[in-house]
Order: C-alpha cells, then sequence, then structure tokens
C-alpha cells in the first residue's frame, strides 16, 4: 500500500515537472518569437532587404537574421550591405539594452538566387548600468563646431561635415557625417584621415563634452569614385569599412604578408550552418 | 670636436630610411597548419612611446581574409586595447574594441575553427564572434606588428603559443617559422614562448645629438 502510495506520489511529482517545464518552454518560445518579431518590425522600418528573422535557439536565445543583397559586386553593394549589417548590429543590441535576453546573433547574407554570401555570428553580453546620467557640457551645436575645428582635413577637400541628432526606436542618436574629396590616392595614403575618427569621437565622449554615437566617414576620390565608406559607433564599439584596392593597409592590424605562405584558398560558400556551437566560455551571462 | 659631429651627422643622415612609402613591420612565428590557436600576449610593463603610428600584437589567420584577436596600441591611446579583427570579402573590415589590457598583464587570445570556413575568436575563453572566413586547417600566425615608424618601441612577451590539431588537442608550437624584420627581433625561449622586441640603433640617439 505505502509502496504504491510512493509511486503515486512519484508519478505525480513527475507529471508536475514535465508540466512545468512544458509551460516554461512555451513562456520562452513566446517571447523568443515576439523578441524576433520585433527584431523584423525594426528592421523593416529601416528599410533592409530582409528575407527572414527566426529564432535559432531558445535558450539562451540566438536568433538568426536574413538579409538579401544583389549578386555582382560593387561599391554600392559593398556599402548597402555595410549599412545593413550594422542596422542589425544596433537593433540587436538595442534589444538587449534594456532588458538582457539575446545571447547572440546570426546574420546571414543571401545573393538573389538565394545562395549563401556570407555567415556571421555575434555575441552580446551584458554591459554595466551607468547610475548616474551623463550630463555634457556643449550642445549639439557647439558640438559640431568643435568637431569641425577639431578636425584635420589635411589636403581633403570638406563637401559635408554635419553633426546631425535623429530619433530611432525613441532613442535619440548623433551621428556625424563626414564626406571628403581627395585629389589623389597618394594625397588620402599620406594624410590617412581615417585615422582620426576614433580618437576623435572617444574623446568628445569621454571629455563629457557630447554624445556623439556614430560617425560615418565617406572619402571620394576627384571622379565621385568612392575610396573608403568608414563607420564607427562609439555605442557599440565597433568599426567596420570597405576601401577601395589602392587605399593604403598602414593604419589598422593585419597579417603578415610571408614570402614562403602557401596561397589561402577561398571557397565559396555551400552549405548552411548552423556549425558546431562554440566552445562553451568561462562567463556565462545568459539569465 | 664640433666639426666631427658635424661631419658625422653629415655622414650618417643620408643613411637614414626617407622612403615616404609606409610599411608594417613584423616580428614573430607561424605555425602551418591548424584548426585554432592560443597564446597569452603581456602588455609591456610600463607605457612604451609609438609617436604617431602604433602597433599590435596578436594571434591571426594569414592574408588574405583573416580573424585576429591580440591587442594594439595607438598614437593617442591610453592603454592598450584588446580587439578582434575579421576581413572577408563580403564583410570587409572590421574591428572590435573590447576594453583595455593594463601594463604589465596577461591575456589569452584564442581563435578557432568551429566548421567548415567558420572560425571564432575569445579573449580569455570569452567567444566574441564568429566569422566565415576560410577552410580549416590553415596557417595560424602569432606576431607584433609595427606601423610605420622604426623608432617606436616594442617589448612584447608571447606565452604558450599553441595550435588546436584536427582531433582537438591542443599543442605548443613546435615549428620555427621565425619573422623578424630590422630593427625589430626576438628573443626565443622556445617556438611558443619568446619576447618581441625593439634593437638598439644609433638613429634613436640622433635627435640627441642634433640636440646638444
Amino acid at each position: 500500500m505505502i509502496k504504491k502510495q510512493i509511486m503515486l506520489i512519484c508519478g505525480l511529482t513527475a507529471i508536475v515537472a514535465l508540466v512545468s517545464f512544458l509551460i516554461i518552454n512555451q513562456v520562452n518560445a513566446n517571447k523568443a518569437e515576439q523578441l524576433a518579431e520585433q527584431l523584423a518590425d525594426n528592421l523593416t522600418l529601416e528599410g533592409l532587404p530582409l528575407i527572414s528573422v527566426r529564432v535559432e535557439e531558445q535558450a539562451p536565445l540566438i536568433l538568426e537574421v536574413t538579409l538579401q543583397y544583389p549578386t555582382a559586386d560593387s561599391p554600392d553593394r559593398k556599402a548597402e550591405i555595410l549599412r545593413g549589417r550594422h542596422a542589425v548590429r544596433w537593433n540587436c543590441a538595442e534589444l538587449n539594452r534594456e532588458k538582457y535576453q539575446i545571447s547572440s546573433y546570426i546574420i546571414l547574407i543571401l545573393d538573389d538566387a538565394g545562395k549563401q554570401l556570407s555567415w556571421e555570428q555575434n555575441f552580446l553580453y551584458q554591459s554595466d548600468p551607468e547610475d548616474v546620467p551623463v550630463e555634457y557640457t556643449m550642445n549639439l551645436e557647439e558640438a559640431a563646431n568643435y568637431l569641425r575645428e577639431t578636425f584635420n582635413p589635411g589636403s581633403a577637400q570638406v563637401e559635408r561635415f554635419e553633426l546631425i541628432q535623429e530619433q530611432k526606436n525613441n532613442t535619440i542618436i548623433n551621428t556625424l557625417y563626414i564626406l571628403l574629396v581627395e585629389p589623389d590616392l597618394q594625397t588620402l595614403n599620406n594624410d590617412l584621415p581615417m585615422r582620426q575618427i576614433e580618437p576623435l569621437i572617444k574623446g568628445v565622449n569621454q571629455q563629457k563634452l557630447y554624445q556623439v554615437d556614430m560617425c560615418w566617414l565617406e572619402i571620394h576620390g576627384p571622379n565621385s569614385e568612392v575610396w573608403l565608406d568608414y563607420l564607427y559607433d562609439y555605442s557599440f564599439p565597433v568599426v567596420s569599412w570597405w576601401m577601395a584596392d589602392g587605399v593604403s593597409t598602414e593604419w589598422f592590424p593585419h597579417p603578415a604578408p610571408l614570402p614562403n605562405q602557401e596561397p589561402t584558398i577561398i571557397a565559396p560558400p555551400e552549405k548552411t550552418y548552423p556549425v558546431e556551437t562554440p566552445e562553451p566560455t568561462v562567463i556565462i551571462p545568459y539569465p | 670636436m664640433k666639426s666631427r659631429v658635424i661631419l658625422a651627422i653629415l655622414f650618417i643622415i643620408p643613411m637614414i630610411p626617407t622612403s615616404t612609402v609606409m610599411s608594417s613591420y613584423y616580428v614573430g612565428n607561424q605555425y602551418v597548419s591548424a584548426y585554432g590557436g592560443r597564446v597569452n600576449i603581456y602588455t609591456p610593463p610600463y607605457p612604451i612611446n609609438v609617436f604617431h603610428y602604433g602597433q599590435s600584437n596578436w594571434i591571426s589567420l594569414p592574408l588574405p581574409y583573416w580573424i585576429q584577436t591580440g591587442w594594439r596600441y595607438y598614437s593617442g591611446y591610453q592603454f592598450p586595447e584588446k580587439y578582434v579583427e575579421y576581413y572577408s570579402s563580403v564583410s570587409n573590415y572590421e574591428i572590435y574594441p573590447q576594453g583595455n589590457q593594463n601594463w604589465g598583464t596577461m591575456i589569452e587570445y584564442k581563435i578557432i575553427n568551429v566548421g567548415d570556413e567558420v572560425w571564432c575568436a575569445y579573449i580569455n575563453n570569452l567567444g566574441i564572434g564568429c566569422r566565415d572566413i576560410v577552410y580549416a586547417p590553415s596557417a595560424l600566425q602569432t606576431m607584433s606588428e609595427v606601423h610605420n615608424d622604426p623608432l617606436i618601441e616594442l617589448h612584447t612577451q608571447f606565452e604558450e603559443a599553441s595550435y588546436r590539431d584536427s582531433s582537438d588537442s591542443w599543442h605548443l608550437f613546435n615549428q620555427a617559422n621565425w619573422t623578424e624584420q630590422f630593427p625589430y627581433s626576438l628573443v626565443i625561449e622556445s617556438e611558443s614562448t619568446f619576447l618581441t622586441y625593439r634593437i638598439d640603433t644609433w638613429q634613436q640617439y640622433l635627435p640627441l645629438i642634433l640636440m646638444n
């Protein structure tokens, strides 16, 4: 009799545990789907060539964003991909800012025919919340003047130098837009004005002069050809850019060109991922 | 005496490299080939002078497309900065700064192939990001890179540089594929542990002579 009761209690406990697990799982699934939908809405609003946002994994939450771009490579496509990837990065980070939920996100880029051009995964971590709101000493106009005076364009002609305040998803973003026209590649490679951007934006933020979140720098040649398309996002932070052949590579770290190095064969991606899950990390920041 | 100094200066000034073509100097080791690599990289015990340029110390896949992680210290920086850098044909160039690495400290930097062409970067075992770069196995470089100015100081200790084989086992570098570009050199303890530094040259002391 007692044995039967013990078995009954064990059975009931197992059923309760199973039901609880299923409920929690369903709640997590719903939350994950809601976040995916919210991200899809935000990216669509930004005009991205979005194919889908799907939940790759629920716990820890991994979202997969698929974008589609033209097959033929061109400066325009490079610029669009640069902006598209940054928009995904920014929106994922923004979704996490209020309440940490996404552990990582995957960006898949497809061409017109649906062939995979690239795959990437970025991990997100909870940043320390700032207890005291930062007070800045300059207003928008003063900050714009300060930046204009501090930035040295060298021999380049400054076509645009604007600090613009925009609102995105209820967040105010201050972006510095710079467009330079260089007389020739040699002058660009001697001056390397892009080297000034990181210290300039870091400086204005760290000295609490003004909150400048991003800087887009475009450098054109005399015939409007794009030589550099460069983004520095202080809030993330990240620097990403593409540049034309002939622009110096001596302003950022890069591997050594070794004489005896075997040529690396770059094969076009044929398979879709997921790949093996990256090794577990020592710090597990997932909730 | 004064005329001798002037003569000496006139003699040695033409020997100073005057090329305006900027280039990087590399010093370190390479392993061929592996499914991943890791290395402990120290920052110098004291702030170094990088003049108007800078340096980086890293573990990396080789050219033409790469994933790289390490620390960099450029003109205007207060402290060396941890970073992960990617370069691929579609995503192009990206650098993700990861905060400071204080002077005289050591951090483990790691890159691992997790399947097909995908490589992931870790700093002190914390995953930063993954990209499709190149099929494994690949060569790995653990090096110091000095940008443009041979007067820039260098003093970086690399320890326990290791590679991962196809069965996911880790081994210390055991190949001596050294790269050394004057005026930068190495103090080699083993293929996996070495110090990169700048050789003292008369060019460092020339400004002092000219000032006196």
